[in-house]
């Protein structure tokens, strides 16, 4: 019987040790948690989305958009020759402004870099400009008319492009994969927003704990001022 | 015969009309890839007379007027002679050579007599002094610029189609003078 106390003892001991605690010492078990900590009130608790599934799916999409691309183009390009004078790089410069809507708005600030950068960018600028003003446009109103025209002339450019497409040998696979590509651009766009907010600013706020809160009084002084 | 000397004549003066005076053709509507002091000053004259027709400040269109009349004498002094272009491709064979990374003693000689032809081209000084009054003129216009203040969505876009016709006219003249 002492003997069995005796091992009882050791293995206490040797448990004891093992696991960092003060031989001796007996401690109590710990309260294993029950119930879950609900966050402060004031601070909600941001809804765990999988950011890197998110950023996997994005690239397959882009991966697939861009396999679609290598075998249409070629083909787009040939015919927007043939059917309107244009060269690729044009009709890229389109489908982008179509594309993505804030291309314009950046294409007015790179064309003001592209001005003051040389002798041909001072003399586009001037030509530019003259041309507007003898139309009387100022450029706040003929950037966003320039922009919708350009969509409105790719849209259209799209459709006899298509139509041409159809009538080609290999043209029901090809008219597949554009509709699938538009499909794409589709859930690509509509999750953009999203993503760049996840990926960009939320680590922006995060970082910038008080940002709101500082607006606010900037705000409520700039009121109290007026 | 008579048919065959109008037709002779008419090209050469198509021929004269399209050459812009300096033996370079450019097509209407056609840009020029390496423009230079007469072609920016042209096209920075010609958009400065529709400006000024559609500026209602007197004050402005009065100093508006200054500027036009001076850079109007630059192109002008640019013309006469063909002394402009001459200036003008010699000052870039200029800051070529300069540029260079191995500048050899034939090539500083040869700047060195470029430096005095383009002092025989304009003895009386006659380049600097323009220039100077002209951005002088510009820089009173900037001033006066400034000190407008308006509501209207249009009159102040072509407020800044203004300041930026004479910050790019600016800038491209201290690229063609240096």
């Amino acid at each position: 019987m002492r003997n069995a106390w005796i091992t009882v003892w050791v293995c206490s001991l040797a448990f004891s040790v093992l696991h960092g605690q003060d031989p001796g010492v007996i401690s109590a078990p710990l309260p294993t948690p029950t119930t879950v900590v609900e966050p402060a009130p004031g601070k909600p608790k941001l809804k765990d989305i999988n950011l890197a599934e998110m950023k996997k799916e994005r690239e397959k999409t882009l991966k697939r958009i861009g396999e679609i691309d290598a075998k249409v183009n070629p083909v787009k390009e040939r015919l927007v020759g043939e059917l309107f004078g244009l060269i690729p790089e044009e009709y890229y410069a389109l489908q982008n402004q179509a594309e993505n809507p804030d291309s314009g708005s950046r294409y007015f600030p790179r064309m003001r870099k592209i001005y003051f950068a040389s002798l041909e960018g001072a003399a586009i600028y001037f030509d530019e400009a003259f041309e507007a003003l003898r139309q009387n446009e100022f450029w706040h109103g003929r950037e966003e008319a320039l922009i919708q025209k350009d969509v409105a002339l790719f849209g259209m450019m799209e459709g006899e492009v298509s139509v041409a497409i159809a009538k080609l040998p290999n043209g029901a696979d090809l008219t597949k994969m554009i509709a699938e590509r538009a499909e794409l651009m589709g859930k690509l766009n509509q999750s953009a927003p999203l993503y760049e907010y996840l990926t960009e600013r939320r680590g922006w706020w995060r970082a910038y704990p008080n940002y709101l809160q500082t607006l606010e009084q900037e705000s409520a002084e700039k009121l109290q001022q007026k | 015969m008579n048919i065959q000397r109008a037709f002779f004549v008419s090209v050469l003066l198509t021929g004269f009309l399209l050459t812009n005076g300096y033996g370079e053709v450019t097509l209407p509507g056609e840009r020029k890839a390496n423009p230079g002091l007469y072609e920016i000053t042209s096209k920075f004259v010609r958009n400065m007379k529709i400006i000024r027709d559609l500026t209602p400040e007197k004050e402005i269109i009065s100093q508006m007027n200054i500027v036009i009349e001076q850079a109007d004498g630059i192109v002008k002094l640019y013309s006469e002679n063909g002394a402009g272009r001459k200036r003008e491709l010699m000052l870039r064979e200029m800051k070529e050579l300069e540029g260079a990374k191995n500048v050899s003693k034939r090539d500083l000689e040869k700047i060195d007599k470029m430096k005095a032809e383009i002092g025989e081209l304009d003895k009386a000084g006659n380049f600097v002094k323009a220039g100077q009054y002209l951005t002088a003129a510009i820089g009173e216009l900037r001033n006066l610029l400034d000190q407008v203040y308006s509501k209207d969505a249009d009159r102040n876009e072509l407020l800044r189609i203004t300041r930026t016709h004479l910050e790019i006219y600016q800038y491209a003249y201290r690229e063609l003078m240096k």
